[in-house]
């Protein structure tokens, strides 16, 4: 290509547009039947400018197709269950996030409690602690009570004739001991 | 505006649209749903569009959720131009000319925004104030990436067909 390279590259660029023609076009053919290099590029531009004249156009497949006619009906639908909801607060979206907000502190809540039964408090353990001395005061008294019993008994038994009454009654009171120690 | 305008317009646009994404995705799937949300869009907007300048106001919402998908697709994602003819269609066509198909993936392996401005002017036959408008580029810039565009594509054509 010549010195005129640029002003060739621009009419090659106008000839692709379909823009060049009469004079310019003629100039343009002249010069490339001396330039070797460019008459190669009006060919290779002739040739791009059909190639691409050429080519399908594409067509959209049915799919977009019918989801594009779809776009205005599936817009309105969705405008129509907003205005549903906008008229009936406590089914709106509005609604539904306040609800799903009071929620999340009764999740933290349920998810702080652990796994197994309840720690006792103080007070429970110091009422167990009362419950407990009262127990024991009872049994002491009541072992006390039966020591008593006893020792009246064999008493008794050792100065009269050992009965049938006075062994039952010591077998009574020996089961009575194994069974609390157990 | 009624539904029955919009349908108009999806008729006479759809294909376009279709075929933009196409080219600058490389993705039949992706490229449906990029033409789906730009009529979406366009739905939503249909009372503010200049009737008279809905082909370009489609055309760079398209373009621009195209080039959105791309910048989030991961690298090694990025389609091949094989993977682009292999997708079903009119463009993958066994009938077509080793040529055309050479062209198609010729554009497809330009980069932006050489490829939307071969799509939209070459290809779409758009108009040069509409490809501007469509890749929000200003006349002058549309004349010179195209026409470096065009010599990119005829020196990889010189290449196959010395």
């Amino acid at each position: 290509m010549n010195e005129h390279e640029n002003d060739w590259e621009l009419q090659l660029n106008q000839l692709l547009d379909g823009e060049l023609e009469g004079e310019a076009l003629q100039a343009l053919q002249r010069a490339a039947a001396t330039d070797p290099e460019l008459e190669r590029a009006v060919r290779q531009a002739h040739e791009l400018q059909q190639l691409m004249s050429a080519l399908p156009a594409e067509s959209a497949p049915d799919s977009l197709r019918q989801k594009l006619a779809a776009i205005p009906e599936r817009a309105e639908l969705a405008a129509d269950v907003a205005r549903f909801n906008e008229q009936r607060p406590g089914t709106g979206l509005r609604w539904r996030w306040l609800s799903a907000l009071a929620v999340v502190p009764l999740v933290f809540v349920l998810l702080a409690q652990p796994s197994g039964p309840a720690a006792p408090s103080d007070a429970e353990l110091a009422q167990a602690r009362q419950d407990l001395a009262l127990a024991l005061a009872y049994l002491d008294k009541a072992t006390r009570v039966t020591e008593r019993e006893l020792s009246n008994t064999i008493g008794a038994a050792m100065r009269d004739p050992i009965e049938e009454r006075t062994v039952r009654s010591i077998t009574e009171q020996l089961n009575w001991r194994k069974e609390q120690d157990a | 505006m009624d539904s029955r305008i919009f349908h108009q317009w999806v008729q006479a646009h759809q294909d376009r649209v279709w075929s933009l994404a196409r080219y600058l995705l490389k993705d039949a799937s992706e490229a449906e749903d990029a033409a789906q949300e730009a009529f979406m869009k366009l739905w939503d907007h249909r009372h503010k569009i200049d009737p008279e300048r809905v082909g370009p106001w489609i055309m760079r919402v398209t373009r621009n959720g195209c080039l959105d998908r791309l910048r989030r697709r991961k690298p090694e994602t990025e389609l091949t131009d094989e993977q682009h003819s292999e997708h079903h269609g009119p463009m993958s066509d066994t009938q077509q000319s080793e040529a055309k198909r050479w062209l198609q993936r010729a554009i497809a392996g330009l980069r932006e925004p050489y490829r939307s401005l071969v799509v939209l002017r070459d290809l779409q036959q758009h108009s040069y104030q509409e490809v501007a408008h469509a890749t929000e580029l200003s006349l002058s810039q549309v004349k010179v990436y195209l026409h470096r565009a065009r010599k990119q594509l005829r020196e990889e054509l010189a290449e196959v067909r010395p």
